[in-house]
């Protein structure tokens, strides 16, 4: 019965379109869709090669893990910036990790973005904070500041109360209040290593021209935490965390080194992230009204420096410096990659300029308009294709077995690519033990392309069409299970 | 396009697919090989830790007991000892430390190191700039000094206490050509100095002084101060009357001033035409001065600047040999409304400031 009611749709379908006379619109779009396959992959492919080398490279250079303790006393003081903002479940034991890092000299400046919930209040009892007379220049604009407190228990660690203004108004705040020429910025909701600032130093230790410097985040469900440290990274039990691991370690791994390695970076996430204060502070701090801050940082650093042309480089370190909750349903997961996506669409918008700007080099030849062509626009792309799929063959145009080559040939190069991110990973800092992990992240790299894949190009769809809209912009809310905290 | 043409391109897609799964299963394997290898490589580097961790203390602690060979090296296993060799010598002093460089020797170390002295890797270079200084290695300081003046901070910081281990001397004068360089902190350099015979470091200091710029000499300053602030005081004599315009190099000066012999040269800059300069000088006048200066402090209770004014009625209030009566003479006879309010103030600051603490 529902059988012969799909025939009978086919088969009105067909008839319909095949009245429409689309047959001169199907070939020029078929070969749009199949051009931007072929240069997506092969982007992906020399992004893939470069990352390749440079991780040799990288593990040349970098035999032994750690710069010994004995150069501890040359290393330049860090201000780690920790923006909150209804963080009352994670806060205390993301501070608590923070100030447990293995560093010389460095300050915690935890900001409290005028929190509804009991963020403050957690961070007075936990830490034992005091209203302190202190007061900070205005180096950038922010929101009123409502308090500056001090840890009675902790020397090194400060809090800010202020107004709400969002996270780049939270960060600004921070980066007036900071005291030392390096700053790094962390989400309250991820935990670092203890050696994660020993790790990210290294680039402005070995080139006086670094001016930005980033690591990889890796997801932490599943993984053994205790009073905000990591003990033991393992695979989550649920497939929605595994599969982002496989993406984390794709996006990570050979995304952002292989356009680091071409001074190209255009992102440093803004869960961990090193920068040069002065610098920061010159191109006017972080925007506000955005939700991409951090990239829109990068950006604009770029921008300033290139059309300048001034001597600079922006680092990826592969690294695992910091490790953040992946959400664990489809809703959070959504609300997640929209706002990902209009964040990026925000900041690649506000700094058009720098797209093939004569003097813009490898960022607004390459980065720039790949980031705009197969991110920002991929996914309308993307879509488009499955509808025409679907399409031609509603309209009986489709070779079944023409579409099973291409489908093959589509999945096959999503699961090469992925395999290379898990190369990369054995080539540098594996935290999965036993080769069980890499069996499992096998198969989620072949399952995401059943699904996931998809999920994900409506989902960044969804967000294209908002930034379209120009619909207002907030922290938005991320459910948080925080079990993976102190987890036994 | 026809028939055929489609075929060609779905048969070349297939191809293509088969050499994707190909590949990929290739990398898989390569993936799981290189997990094995990184196991082996983790097992022979907790082999070298555990094999020679006790050899490392016995040379320190019975010596006479290591007179036999030494276990062989692969290159691997000679980089994780000299980890561990470096690692232990920053614990240790004294003869512990001279035994670490016999083994040194024994290890053939300083050939080695001076090649990575002039290889690529990061770490290698460190390790070899560290224990090129730790063994103190004469032939090797030449191959140092372009490391002091590498533009890397950290670079440049450890070939200098490299340098200094092995020839202060000759080392200090190199050091001493960088100062001008704002990566290095005044007090990481005077941590470097410390311990350094207190004549020849005032002597190097001085004469890199005579040739300084102004920056140059403020920086100095600085570092004299930490190390030895009364020695600090020709060279902020030297900076009051080369460079009198300079507002930085003179804040600076004013700050470090510990000697009430500058007090002439420092009361010359009453009329200087930078208020952050008089604002110092109220300062030190407050350290370093006495009832004598009172007019000249009343004076600059009338300067412009109200921060001129502020310091200079908080250094009026705290100057030695000034009591209450007089300081109500004092202000009876000013007829500046600005300098009246501002001593007004501060009195009362202090005054609040008393019954706080009582």
């Amino acid at each position: 019965m529902a059988n012969d009611w799909l025939q009978q749709t086919i088969e009105l379908t067909h008839q319909w379109i095949q009245q429409l006379d689309l047959a001169p619109w199907l070939v020029p779009l078929q070969w749009l869709l199949v051009g931007y396959f072929v240069c997506l992959s092969a982007g992906y492919l020399i992004l893939n090669l470069v990352a390749l080398l440079v991780m040799r490279s990288h593990i040349q250079s970098a035999r032994t893990e750690l710069l010994p303790a004995s150069y501890a006393s040359f290393l330049t003081p860090i201000s780690v910036l920790v923006p909150a903002y209804n963080e009352q479940e994670t806060i205390a034991s993301s501070v608590l990790s923070l100030l447990q890092l293995t560093y010389p000299e460095y300050e915690v400046i935890v900001i409290n973005d005028g929190s509804k919930d009991e963020t403050l209040q957690v961070l007075k009892d936990s830490f034992a904070l005091t209203l302190s007379s202190a007061t900070c220049p205005l180096h950038l604009p922010c929101q009123q500041i409502r308090g500056i407190y001090q840890s009675s228990r902790y020397p090194n660690l400060k809090v800010i109360d202020k107004a709400n203004g969002g996270k780049a108004d939270a960060l600004n705040a921070g980066v007036n209040l900071s005291r030392f020429p390096l700053f790094c910025g962390v989400d309250a909701d991820s935990i670092l290593q203890r050696d994660s600032l020993l790790r990210i130093i290294r680039p402005f230790l070995e080139d006086p021209d670094a001016i930005a410097a980033g690591g990889t985040v890796r997801i932490a469900n599943g993984c053994q935490v205790k009073d905000g440290l990591l003990l033991k990274a393992a695979l989550p039990n649920k497939i929605l965390p595994q599969l982002q691991i496989v993406e984390y370690l794709r996006g990570f791994l050979f995304g952002r080194l292989g356009w680091s390695s071409l001074n190209a970076l255009l992102i440093i996430s803004g869960a961990f992230g090193l920068f040069k204060k002065d610098l920061v502070i010159e191109v006017g701090g972080y925007r506000h009204k955005t939700i991409g801050e951090d990239m829109e940082l990068v950006v604009r650093m770029h921008k300033y420096m290139r059309l300048n042309k001034r001597k600079y480089r922006i680092y990826f370190i592969p690294d695992p410096v910091c490790w953040t909750e992946a959400p664990e349903d489809l809703a959070t997961l959504a609300q997640q990659r929209v706002r990902w996506q209009r964040g990026l669409l925000e900041s690649l918008g506000a700094n058009m300029s720098l797209l093939f700007h004569p003097k813009s080099g490898a960022v607004g030849w390459l980065a720039f308009p790949f980031a705009l062509l197969f991110e920002a626009f991929g996914p309308a792309l993307e879509v488009l294709g499955y509808l025409f799929m679907l399409f031609t063959w509603l309209a009986g145009w489709l070779d079944p077995a023409a579409l099973l080559a291409f489908l093959v040939v589509t999945i096959g190069f999503g699961i090469l690519i992925s395999v290379v991110a898990l190369v990369l990973e054995e080539m540098s800092y594996p935290v999965y033990p036993g080769g069980r992990s890499i069996m499992r992240l096998f198969l989620m790299a072949v399952l995401e392309n059943f699904g996931y894949r998809q999920l994900n190009s409506w989902w960044r769809l969804k967000g294209l069409w908002l930034w379209a809209r120009n619909s207002k912009s907030s922290w938005g809310t991320m459910k948080r299970s925080g079990k993976w905290q102190n987890s036994k | 396009m026809s028939d055929t043409d489609s075929n060609v391109i779905v048969q070349l897609v297939w191809y293509s697919s088969a050499v994707l799964l190909l590949m990929t299963l290739l990398l898989l394997v390569l993936t799981l090989f290189m997990h094995y290898e990184r196991r082996q490589r983790e097992k022979s580097r907790q082999q070298a830790t555990e094999q020679w961790t006790p050899i490392l203390f016995s040379w320190i602690y019975s010596p006479e007991e290591n007179a036999g060979p030494l276990p062989q090296l692969n290159a691997e296993r000679f980089g994780f000892v000299v980890q561990l060799w470096l690692q232990l010598e920053q614990t240790v002093r004294g003869s512990a430390s001279s035994r670490l460089a016999e083994l040194a020797q024994r290890l053939k170390l300083i050939p080695v190191m001076k090649q990575w002295l002039h290889g690529y890797s990061t770490d290698k270079k460190l390790t070899a700039i560290m224990a090129l200084g730790i063994v103190q290695e004469k032939s090797a300081f030449a191959d140092l000094i372009p490391h002091v003046l590498d533009k890397r901070t950290i670079f440049s910081l450890v070939a200098a206490r490299a340098l200094l281990a092995i020839d202060p001397k000759l080392g200090l004068p190199v050091i001493l050509s960088q100062i001008h360089r704002d990566d290095w902190s005044v007090s990481r350099l005077a941590g470097l100095l410390v311990r350094l015979p207190h004549d020849l470091m005032v002597r190097s200091i001085s004469e890199c002084a005579e040739k300084a710029t102004a920056k140059e000499l403020r920086r100095l300053i600085k570092l004299m101060h930490i190390l030895s602030p009364i020695d600090s005081q020709p060279l902020i004599q030297q900076a009051l009357v080369h460079y009198p315009e300079e507002m930085e190099l003179l804040t600076t000066a004013f700050a470090c001033a510990v000697s009430p012999d500058l007090l002439p040269l420092l009361r010359q800059q009453v009329s200087n035409s930078q208020w952050e300069v008089r604002v110092q000088l109220a300062k030190a006048l407050a350290r370093l001065g006495d009832s004598s200066d009172a007019p000249l402090l009343v004076k600059m209770l009338s300067d412009p600047n109200w921060w001129v004014r502020y310091r200079s009625a908080q250094s009026l209030v705290a100057l030695p040999g000034i009591d209450e009566t007089e300081l109500q003479l004092w202000q009876q006879q000013l007829t500046d409304p600005f300098a009246i309010a501002i001593l007004s103030q501060v009195k009362e600051e202090q005054q609040r400031q008393q019954q706080g603490r009582t």
